[in-house]
């Protein structure tokens, strides 16, 4: 992965190789090779429920029209499409920004939480002691996404990247980042 | 004044109307303080992972925030 640079970008910019980006507390030298973010098809519920919320909406106005003036109508058409809209940028956010980086150097995992909270654990590659990957049940199979667990030596946190992409794939190149150092 | 022609000043529909129009101005400025912290928080996470396209996200964030302007202005005026 280091000496092939060329760019990738799988399933919806869920697993980027050699990604064009800079992070936040990037080394000079240290160069990103893997971005991995949750598997797509793991958002499915919040998609979901923007459509369900959608049809509530269409459902409200269609109950309400005998009983408000056109000028509320309106206002409860445009306040629910933004409330909706809304509800899918901020699943957004927290689905892009909950990244893993693997990096030349270290591994990083981002995570925010409802977007306001924020967790960042990092180790150096050197400092990796075990990595295990988990896969379990129909839909992870069939799409192929699973756990990373990469455990680090001493007392620095243990890393988790929760259902990414190919997970096997991740685990492989990990090793052979570390093999190479 | 008398007490009938004080009470026919406001029907129900009018208390209705004050009611809807009273809830959505505070909606709309609750849903704006909202606009402007998922706004301030686009800005400082951008710089988690800073990309060619991380200006699509600021632009975003910006345009809720003036979405959400017209929304109050929407409940001030409209209705």
């Amino acid at each position: 992965m280091e000496n092939n640079r060329e760019q990738a970008h799988h399933l919806w910019h869920s697993y980027c190789i050699n990604p064009d980006i800079r992070f936040e507390s990037q080394e000079s030298g240290e160069i990103p090779l893997l971005v991995l973010r949750a598997h797509p098809f793991t958002q499915l519920p919040w998609i979901l429920n923007t459509i369900f919320i959608f049809i509530i909406l269409f459902l409200i106005i269609v109950f309400l029209v005998p009983y408000l003036s056109p000028s509320q109508l309106f206002f409860i058409l445009v306040s629910g499409l933004m409330f909706g809209i809304s509800y899918v940028w901020f699943n957004f956010l927290n689905w892009f920004f909950n990244v893993g980086i693997i990096s030349s150097k270290r591994i990083i995992d981002v995570d925010y939480y409802s977007v306001i909270y924020k967790e960042v654990s990092e180790t150096h590659l050197h400092r990796v002691e075990d990595i295990t990957s988990k896969t379990g049940g129909y839909f992870e199979s069939f799409f192929d996404y699973g756990d990373v667990f990469i455990q680090t030596a001493g007392k620095e946190a243990h890393i988790e990247f929760l259902n990414v992409p190919k997970p096997t794939e991740v685990v492989r190149a990990i090793n052979n980042l570390i093999g190479k150092k | 004044m008398d007490s009938d022609q004080m009470f026919g000043l406001f029907n129900n529909r009018d208390i209705l109307s004050l009611l809807f129009k009273l809830f959505a101005i505070v909606i709309s400025c609750m849903y704006l303080i909202y606009s402007f912290v998922i706004s301030s928080q686009t800005q400082i996470i951008n710089k988690t992972i800073e990309s060619k396209n991380s200006y699509i996200l600021s632009a975003v964030a910006k345009v809720q925030i003036s979405l959400a302007f017209i929304l109050l202005i929407l409940a001030i005026f409209l209705l």
